[in-house]
């Protein structure tokens, strides 16, 4: 067994001139789900071409399930599932001949289609032709088609980008159960929120190198703020702020001095969101 | 891996005929090719156009000349010219089968029993069977006019006999089929432009499957899809009864080349619009040859650099002269290498669009 699942080492890659990856290097251990952050333009895609197969890196390597990919592309591709960003589905086919067709590349034994579409909540609809589905049946097709081979590495490409919150939750809950079964996961995406409720650790990356990677927890402890916001209701009627600092020494007293003296509406925790994090260290935001 | 091969020709078969373009254009065609085909004169025209000028006449004798019920004038059409030269334009224009130029003093030379001398102009197509009878009347005639034997010569001037005369239809057939095989090309292409516009070759190339497998699907798709076509379209037509191996054997190889020149306009095009305008392109070119079955005169020693043409010749050849192997063996080389040749190069600049 590969102690790691994926491990990217060194990865560099150039578009002409452009140095699109600029040595990259990092290992996503198996079971975990990482997710890669950056904004357009950073790397994310190349990296991920790379680590599929797509591309061939101009130097360094791509080793997944212990085997250099561009060795072995093929062997690899057997055992990953791939998510793309963009919609790739034979529009004319129904959703039931997509899979088959696809169980049939990878040799699927005894594949019940019917299975995995009452998974992805496509049951009932698996006559129609796809260029007939909205966006987040397409989306939630595509999952169903990257978890034909139960992969053992998974590679998904914004899953929720554009999704209504029905749809998003269903990806959600179908990546929650891949990472539950064993599966590796890099999930890039733009969406902070969906990143830190998915990804045991997040990797940064901004113009070609991975700034940070650490788990969403340590990020905010590292650079978030330790204190709660207090929203309380004055006299008048008007809302106010209070800020109360979590590790000074009397900050028992002001929370207890808070909840006696004054009306309490809510109470929030100061620490930073992931964009704010990223923010602070790459001085740009995650959809510029 | 066949596996995979047979799992991506099933599916472009479906595709082929979701596409309703295609399969409408593929169905039509062929059900309009088989009709330009059976309403073809199945028979060679026998009506024989003759021309003749009498020198000194100009002017003087022009027109259709009346001629009798009887049976040497049956099917027999002669005009007049008041000229040499128009005559001479007219018969290579392929208007009339032969001309005669009559000699100003010919008739009263034959009437004093001195030898003459004629000069008949053929048409390039020509059959040799009717210059032999052309031939073998004006000499009896003149003969037998002078009282004689031996007095009249006969100089033919002008193109080559053929061989043997050919109803239109069997004519046109290698046309017909050069031209479904060419519209097959863009059937081809437009799969391959689709799997690439649409991103479904980047979702399939993720899976075990390989490049090369990939491009062998598509390659059995156009091989297989030109080939039912065109082999109908010969069974049909009654032909492939003249050697069923040797013009299977012609039309499998034809459709490499077919197969190679669709990956190539695959790997040039960037949608179905461009597909459609190297695909005209690459007809017209690739029809030039066949065009010559239907118009002899306009041959020309160029074509066989047209790949098309050991294609167009062969099936020419053997479905129409039942032309054995051994004859035809130059021509199915030729094509082997330069349709495999296509095939590779095709596949290699697919292979850098793929990159």
């Amino acid at each position: 067994m590969a102690q790691y699942a994926v491990s990217a080492q060194d990865l560099t890659y150039r578009y002409g001139d452009l140095l699109a990856v600029d040595h990259i290097s990092f290992d996503i251990p198996e079971g975990e789900v990482l997710g890669f952050l950056g904004p357009n333009g950073a790397g994310k895609s190349t990296t991920v071409k790379m680590l599929t197969g797509q591309l061939r890196p101009a130097s360094g390597k791509a080793v997944l399930l212990g085997k250099d990919i561009a060795q072995n592309t093929n062997a690899v591709q057997a055992h990953i599932g791939v998510l793309f960003e963009t919609t790739n589905l034979y529009e004319q086919m129904n959703a039931v001949e997509n899979l088959t067709l696809f169980a049939q590349l990878f040799g699927v034994k005894n594949f019940n289609a019917l299975t995995l579409l009452e998974k992805v909540g496509l049951g009932g609809r698996e006559k129609e032709r796809v260029a007939n589905y909205s966006k987040g049946m397409k989306q939630r097709l595509m999952l169903a088609r990257a978890l034909i081979n139960s992969p053992r590495v998974l590679f998904l490409d914004e899953p929720t980008d554009g999704l209504d919150p029905v749809s998003s939750q269903t990806v959600h809950a179908l990546i929650r159960e891949a990472a539950q079964n064993g599966t590796t996961v890099l999930l890039t995406t733009h969406d902070m929120v969906e990143a830190d409720k998915l990804s045991n650790r997040v990797a940064f990356i901004n113009k070609g190198k991975i700034v940070v990677l650490d788990t969403p927890a340590a990020l905010k402890q590292a650079y978030g703020k330790r204190a709660l916001r207090v929203e309380v209701q004055a006299a008048n009627g008007a809302t106010e702020i209070r800020e109360v600092t979590l590790d000074a020494d009397d900050t028992p007293q002001k929370l207890h001095d808070l909840f006696q003296n004054e009306r309490v509406i809510t109470v929030h925790s100061e620490e930073a969101t992931l964009e704010d994090i990223f923010v602070k260290i790459t001085g740009r935001g995650l959809h510029g | 891996m066949i596996r995979m091969i047979a799992a991506l020709v099933r599916k472009d078969v479906k595709l082929f005929f979701r596409n309703q373009f295609f399969a409408l254009i593929t169905l039509l065609g062929l059900a309009f090719y088989l009709l330009v085909y059976f309403m073809l004169p199945a028979t060679v025209e026998e009506r024989l156009p003759f021309a003749i000028y009498v020198e000194g006449m100009a002017g003087g004798l022009t027109g259709t000349l009346p001629l009798g019920e009887d049976e040497l004038s049956d099917g027999l059409t002669i005009v007049t010219f008041d000229s040499q030269a128009a005559l001479i334009a007219a018969v290579e224009k392929g208007d009339y089968l032969a001309g005669l130029v009559l000699p100003a003093d010919a008739l009263a030379a034959v009437r004093r029993a001195e030898p003459i001398s004629l000069s008949l102009y053929y048409a390039p197509a020509t059959p040799l069977e009717v210059r032999n009878a052309l031939n073998s009347v004006l000499t009896a005639g003149f003969n037998s006019f002078a009282g004689v034997a031996g007095v009249t010569r006969v100089t033919e001037v002008l193109g080559q006999p053929v061989d043997a005369p050919l109803p239109l239809r069997d004519r046109v057939l290698p046309t017909l089929v050069l031209t479904i095989l060419a519209v097959e090309i863009m059937g081809l292409a437009t799969l391959i432009v689709e799997e690439v516009e649409h991103r479904t070759a980047q979702a399939v190339l993720i899976t075990p499957l390989g490049t090369p497998q990939f491009f062998a699907s598509k390659a059995v798709m156009g091989i297989g899809l030109a080939f039912v076509q065109v082999f109908a379209i010969v069974a049909i037509s009654g032909k492939l009864a003249a050697d069923p191996l040797l013009i299977t054997l012609t039309l499998l190889i034809g459709c490499l080349l077919i197969t190679g020149i669709g990956f190539l306009i695959a790997a040039l095009s960037r949608d179905m619009m461009s597909v459609i305008g190297w695909g005209m392109l690459v007809l017209i070119v690739l029809a030039l040859p066949s065009f010559t079955l239907i118009f002899p005169n306009i041959g020309s020693s160029w074509m066989m650099y047209i790949p098309s043409y050991y294609l167009v010749d062969t099936l020419h050849r053997t479905i129409n002269f039942s032309a054995p192997l051994g004859d035809v063996a130059p021509n199915l080389l030729a094509l082997l290498i330069i349709g495999g040749g296509t095939l590779v190069i095709g596949s290699f600049a697919l292979r850098r669009r793929f990159a």
